[in-house]
């Protein structure tokens, strides 16, 4: 059997299992969070050239400092690998703001605690750190750099560790961590001028929220759609916000979808009933759009994300042009 | 393996034009689509682009044990030779349709119907 020498220790592998299964597996405790390859959090470093496939997803300057994915590497001899050194990529922060926007839902602003370079976009993602294991991805609803803060949305997971942190410790003032920013869910000047269509489930609107004002401030020409979905009313959980701003930009059209029933109470809010994805690829069939020149940005829900990203493309859109953030979990 | 016929049925460009129509036309079969989803569709449609590639007869570093062991996890997922056969079907309907003449085309669909023991592992 070959080993993984991890931080020097020797850990017996099969080939076949990834690097993180085996830490698992040998009680290492190692830090993760989706084990897909997305979220980034269980970054390990190495120099060896067998990490070379577990690169794809990780940014350049960490890539030539030798970080890969363990989730996503299946070496077949020896290998080492040692942890982060933390300094190269934690940031220090605290709470500045803690808000419910629902029951099941906190908007948290976080600051940096010293002085920092760090450059981060709206809709971008980056990986809280509390208690020192818990690490989890988080995406960002505002642009940093004009606010001085970093807004989060995050939902209520049963059971959660990080959410539940989010709401019962969390408080004005709370320490934490985050490395990052990582993904590629981002809005650029050059794209001013192309129809954009948001689609999102729960908090998978944060990112959304961030690129469309960002959108707006940029004066953005084309049309601007977002579909919104939810099981419960609750769920949409910027409803009035986003009608607001529908109202008062004649380019942003905003479409809340709900899965469940939609109640009486609810006849004049214009909400589609059905899933989102569904709604969604009818509403632009409809209206005979050519896919080509639309620009996607699917976040949340992990079948949605997938399921849409494949009906874009199935009918004609180009995939440079679909940008995609699943919100990844797996079982602990 | 000739270079000739890759140029002749158009080189890079034609491969350009090719790995949509290919990926769409696999993604839409329910048979083997399971194969080729994934969350970095951009990854998965470069990986269609070596396939084309290689069936063309172009450049490439592919070997036998190599195109093995790119399809053993699939292999250990049931592919079987109807799998294979839909993705020769698919091949075939688009360099139909991209207009590759009929010379051209069969020796296409001869290097990839060479590969079946490598792909299926056997
Ligand atoms: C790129 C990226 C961006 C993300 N952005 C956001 C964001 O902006 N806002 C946000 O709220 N979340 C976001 N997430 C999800 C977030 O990272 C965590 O997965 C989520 O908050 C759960 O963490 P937890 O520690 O509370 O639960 P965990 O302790 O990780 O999980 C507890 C249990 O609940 C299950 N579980 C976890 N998540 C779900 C779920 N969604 N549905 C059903 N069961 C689940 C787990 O399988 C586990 O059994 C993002 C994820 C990724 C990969
Ligand atoms: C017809 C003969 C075939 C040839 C010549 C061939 C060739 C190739 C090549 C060159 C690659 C790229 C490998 C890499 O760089 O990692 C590849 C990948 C792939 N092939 Fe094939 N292939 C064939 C048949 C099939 C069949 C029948 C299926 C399934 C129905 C299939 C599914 C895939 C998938 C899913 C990948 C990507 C694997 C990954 O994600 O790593 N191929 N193939
Ligand atoms: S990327 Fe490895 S656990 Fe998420």
């Amino acid at each position: 059997m070959p080993n993984i020498y991890f931080n020097s220790q020797k850990i017996p592998f099969k080939v076949g299992q990834s690097i993180l299964d085996a830490l698992i597996e040998f009680d290492f405790k190692p830090v993760y969070s989706c084990k897909k390859g997305v979220c980034q959090t269980c970054m390990l470093k190495s120099d060896s050239s067998q990490i070379t496939q577990s690169q794809m997803e990780v940014k350049d300057t960490l890539k030539v400092q030798g970080y890969f994915l363990p989730c996503q590497c299946y070496p077949d001899s020896d290998i080492s690998v040692i942890s982060p050194c933390s300094e190269d990529i934690t940031y220090d922060m605290q709470v500045s703001d803690k808000k419910l926007l629902t029951q099941d839902i906190v908007q948290l602003k976080l600051v940096f605690t010293s002085d920092n370079r760090v450059f981060i976009r709206a809709g971008q993602f980056i990986n809280l750190k509390v208690q020192n294991d818990i690490l989890r991805s988080y995406s960002v609803a505002n642009t940093p750099e004009k606010d001085g803060y970093i807004e989060l949305h995050i939902q209520k997971v049963p059971d959660g560790k990080m959410s539940a942190w989010c709401f019962e410790h969390a408080n004005i003032g709370s320490a934490l961590s985050m490395i990052g920013p990582f993904g590629k869910c981002i809005y650029l000047s050059d794209f001013k001028n192309d129809d954009l269509v948001l689609i999102g489930t729960g908090t998978g609107l944060a990112p959304l929220i961030g690129i469309i004002n960002q959108a707006l401030s940029n004066k953005h020409k084309g049309k601007i759609t977002l579909f919104h979905g939810s099981r419960h009313f609750n769920g949409l959980y910027l409803h009035q916000t986003l009608k607001k701003l529908a109202d008062t930009h004649e380019n942003f059209y905003y479409k809340p979808c709900l899965s469940g029933e939609i109640p009486q109470t609810l006849a004049d809010e214009n909400i589609n009933n059905g899933r989102v994805n569904k709604v969604a690829m009818m509403q632009l069939n409809k209206q005979k759009g050519d896919y080509k020149n639309i620009r996607f940005y699917l976040c949340g829900h992990p079948e949605m994300v997938k399921n849409m990203q494949k009906m874009a493309y199935l009918s004609g859109a180009i995939l440079s042009k679909i940008n995609a953030d699943p919100f990844e979990y797996t079982a602990y | 393996m000739s270079n000739s016929l890759f140029d002749s049925i158009g080189g890079k460009d034609a491969v350009n034009a090719a790995v949509d129509l290919f990926y769409r036309k696999v993604l839409m079969d329910e048979s083997i689509s399971h194969y080729f989803e994934s969350v970095d569709m951009e990854a998965q449609r470069d990986k269609q682009k070596s396939f084309l590639t290689f069936a063309f007869g172009g450049p490439n570093n592919y070997t036998g044990q190599s195109l093995r062991e790119a399809h053993a996890p699939l292999v250990s997922k049931g592919l079987n030779e109807n799998h294979f056969t839909a993705v020769a079907g698919h091949l075939q309907s688009t360099l139909d349709e991209l207009g590759v003449p009929e010379d051209l085309s069969s020796q296409v669909m001869g290097i990839a119907a060479g590969t079946i023991n490598d792909v299926l592992n056997r």
